[in-house]
């Protein structure tokens, strides 16, 4: 379970169950969690097909909010529990992150658990690499040493390199390992060209080695930094380094300088998301009752009394008349039942906000999107998102996944809250550059939406752009830039709430490395969706870190 | 048709007493639907999703008792309406008198369940729950409400003070619904309000048949009960 038994909490991890049957078996693998506070579990499940004595492995994608508590897996066929397994959780396998090291030697990083950071390293094997980039939530760091490119999928490689583009930290390391590295599309990530193998009896950057040391010559990359013993550069919002030594050899296991380079490895810059799972609280948590459907259930419930009494009073007089005392209350209670329905649906909705965060120089967005489940009157619900786009509520509470996309469950009377993290394909960049005349920016839309109340953020000032088509190419009027100021109140429109939460993060953020500014706009405008049981009000917001025109590297 | 239901029916559908009285049921039972209507309401823990349907199907089902017995005992009495000691004097057999009351108190009750009706079903139509679910429990509240209606009458023949038949007309209503309640598991189900809660919940188990059969062969037994204590009286006026 997790990561070499480590639990990330809250992040999503493999549970890995074995299988084997006598029987040919057509189910379903459920794991489920332990929630605090409650007392039906949160359930991942997974289907299943075993064939008598064919062992099986299979992996079910989960996160574990809380190490209080047993895990259970079961293995459940036709609604009947065909076998069980009960996993105790413990609270100090519970760690921040951790560090998973592709290597062929399992040891060398174990200082890690000296740090004041719960940080552990888990060796793992190309098998065990992500097939969606979400599954890497809980790693700070990815070292690669020895990496065979024939042992993973396509889906693996590409969630490991969105992965790294959305904000991950990459580690290569040198040595006789880097010289035979074989994989095109993990070296064309790399700052540097790895060269040949050279020795070297002293290094300043490795100061105390035992020499000699083989390492890889490296050949920087324009928009690199770094020098012979490594090299650095950012791939997208995310960081890859890249060292032309064997971390894992022998002499440097021992060196008492390594705690200080892995540290430095371990906060390698990158580019933190401009929409924090916070900011999912600006999203509303209930909508009252309609004022007119209150009057109108009053005015309906008057008129049954009144046509009940005259009913009553008729039917004491007249032959017959007792006819029509169930009539009258028959049609009312048609006639109230389906006033309800439809004042529930009015009052149940679903109200999301997806900001899509361009990241420069890959075609690539991350996007977080806050979704509200609004059910003031409970019921149960299905949610389901695209396949890349993986969800979790923003408080643990029991519910069941069918896939990471996938959630059902009831629906809290307080209200559901989840967010859904996804990479997706932005035909979508821009540039900035400064010049004496002030602030000139291109803004490359060409294949995208239009965008609309767009507007620059720099230096807690904002400039309103008109729409953007497929291109705008503006200088701007330095006299029309305007201070930004929060408002007093949230704003009540819930896509203008957000772009002040945006606006006001930028401003608080330190500038991103390279960006000159930030483009923040609104797409497709915020818009109702009337389905058959729900209210859907879909809001977009779109944010593009604006570079240097003449920036190299990726 | 029996002559002591028709006319029984006749006064508690129409006449003034029991307009008044019918309204004042739907008064409340309208009062409480809207006060379960605000969305905020159900975000408290203990007033789950459905909860709320349950609580204006058993405050229904509790009034519906009250009145039906209270009816029967002569506690609130209906213009018009002949008591079975007036009964008692007439020329009817005392079974179809006997029969006659308890079938007038079985209507009565199904009468309210029947105005209940649509305010039950906002409640059940904002909540989301099907419409089945109040009629499973109209099927124990009817059947309770019988049976308590029967025993009121019988009190109604078997006190003549006013004090001794009202003390246990609430004597009866507290121990079955309250005490009902408070009894180990499976007798709790005894207690209409934790039968009706079955019904809603689990839908018509045997247990809630049981129950529904226990509630109907008490009234029986008071069919009976007011037979023998009618003929009695009729022996006792005829050797005075």
């Amino acid at each position: 379970m997790g990561w070499a038994g480590w639990i990330p909490l809250r992040a999503w991890l493999p549970v890995r169950v074995d299988l084997q049957a006598s029987l040919p078996v057509d189910g379903e693998v459920v794991v489920d969690v332990p929630v605090q506070g409650y007392d039906a579990p949160l359930s991942f499940r997974q289907p299943v097909r075993l064939l008598p004595g064919a062992p099986q492995r299979v992996a079910v994608e989960a996160f574990i909010p809380d190490t209080r508590g047993v895990l259970t897996v079961r293995l459940v066929a036709s609604g009947r529990e065909v076998a069980r397994r009960d996993v105790p959780l413990s609270t100090a396998r519970a760690v921040e992150s951790v560090v998973l090291a592709l290597t062929h030697e399992p040891a060398g990083l174990e200082f890690l658990s000296g740090l004041t950071r719960k940080i552990r390293a888990a060796y793992i094997t190309e098998e065990d690499l992500p097939a969606q980039w979400q599954g890497y939530t809980g790693v700070r760091l990815l070292v690669i040493r020895d990496f065979n490119e024939r042992a993973i999928s396509p889906a693996q490689r590409r969630g490991f390199e969105q992965w790294v583009a959305q904000g991950g930290r990459l580690l290569v390391t040198g040595g006789a390992p880097l010289v035979t590295l074989q994989a095109p599309w993990l070296l064309r990530m790399l700052p540097a060209d790895p060269g040949g193998l050279i020795n070297v009896q002293r290094s300043d950057d490795l100061s105390g080695v035992p020499g000699p040391i083989s390492v890889t010559a490296l050949r920087l990359r324009r928009g690199a930094a770094g020098g012979p013993m490594g090299a650095r550069w950012r791939w997208g919002s995310g960081s890859v380094l890249l060292w032309a030594f064997d971390p894992f050899a022998p002499a440097l296991r021992s060196w008492s300088g390594r705690a200080a380079m892995w540290t430095a490895a371990l906060d390698a810059p990158v580019r933190p998301w401009v929409a924090p799972a916070e900011m999912g609280d600006a999203l509303p948590a209930s909508r009252p009752l309609a004022g007119s459907v209150q009057v109108w259930l009053l005015v309906l419930s008057g008129a049954y009394i009144l046509a009940v009494r005259r009913a009553l009073r008729r039917a004491g007089r007249v032959r017959g008349g007792w006819l029509a005392v169930p009539m009258v209350a028959t049609i009312f209670a048609l006639a109230m039942y389906g006033f309800a329905l439809q004042a529930r649906r009015a009052g149940t909705s679903v109200v999301q906000v997806s900001i899509t965060e361009v990241i420069p120089g890959t075609g690539l967005a991350r996007v977080r999107t806050f979704a509200a489940l609004i059910s003031p009157y409970g019921g149960t619900f299905h949610l389901r998102a695209a396949e890349d786009a993986w969800m979790q509520p923003a408080e643990p509470r029991p519910l069941t996944f069918d896939a990471p996309f996938a959630i059902s469950g009831n629906a809290a009377t307080s209200g559901l809250r989840v967010d859904a993290t996804q990479v997706v394909p932005a035909p979508l960049d821009g540039y900035a550059t400064i010049s004496d005349a002030g602030l000139r920016v291109v803004i490359d839309n060409r294949g995208g939406p239009n965008i609309a109340d767009a507007r620059i953020v720099r230096g807690g000032q904002i400039y309103r752009l008109p729409p953007i088509g497929a291109m705008l190419s503006l200088s701007l009027d330095p006299t029309r830039w305007e201070p930004f100021a929060r408002q007093p109140h949230p704003p009540d429109d819930v896509s203008d709430r957000f772009m002040e939460e945006v606006v006001a993060r930028l401003q608080r953020q330190p500038p991103a490395p390279g960006a000159i500014a930030w483009l923040v706009g609104r797409v497709g405008g915020g818009h109702a969706v009337g389905g058959p049981a729900l209210q859907i009000d879909a809001h977009r917001l779109v944010v593009v870190p604006l570079r240097g025109a003449l920036e190299g590297g990726p | 048709m029996n002559p002591v239901l028709r006319a029984d029916v006749r006064y508690r559908l129409g006449s003034s007493k029991a307009l008044t009285l019918h309204t004042l049921f739907l008064v409340i039972i309208a009062l409480l639907t809207f006060l379960s209507l605000p969305p905020d309401l159900a975000r408290l823990d203990e007033l789950r999703q459905g909860g709320l349907v349950l609580a204006s199907l058993i405050v229904s089902a509790v009034l519906t008792m009250y009145f039906t017995s209270a009816c029967a005992a002569g506690e609130i009495g209906i213009d018009g309406e002949k008591s079975v000691w007036d009964l008692a004097a007439s020329s009817f057999p005392a079974g179809t008198i006997a029969l006659g009351k308890v079938l007038s108190a079985a209507s009565f009750a199904a009468l309210q369940w029947l105005l209940a009706g649509p305010f039950v079903a906002v409640v059940a139509g904002i909540r989301g729950e099907s419409l089945m679910a109040i009629l499973r429990a109209a099927l124990v509240g009817i059947a309770a409400a019988t049976a308590f209606g029967a025993t009121g009458t019988f009190y109604s023949i078997m006190f003549e003070s006013d004090f001794a038949r009202s003390f246990a007309h609430w004597t009866t209503l507290l121990a079955v619904i309250v005490g009902g309640n408070a009894l180990p598991s499976p007798w709790h189900a005894l207690s209409p309000v934790r039968s009706l809660a079955i019904a809603v919940r689990e839908g018509v188990r045997p247990t809630v048949w049981l129950v529904v059969g226990v509630y109907l062969l008490t009234a029986g037994i008071c069919v009976g009960l007011v037979r023998r204590r009618v003929e009695r009286i009729r022996i006792e006026a005829r050797t005075t």
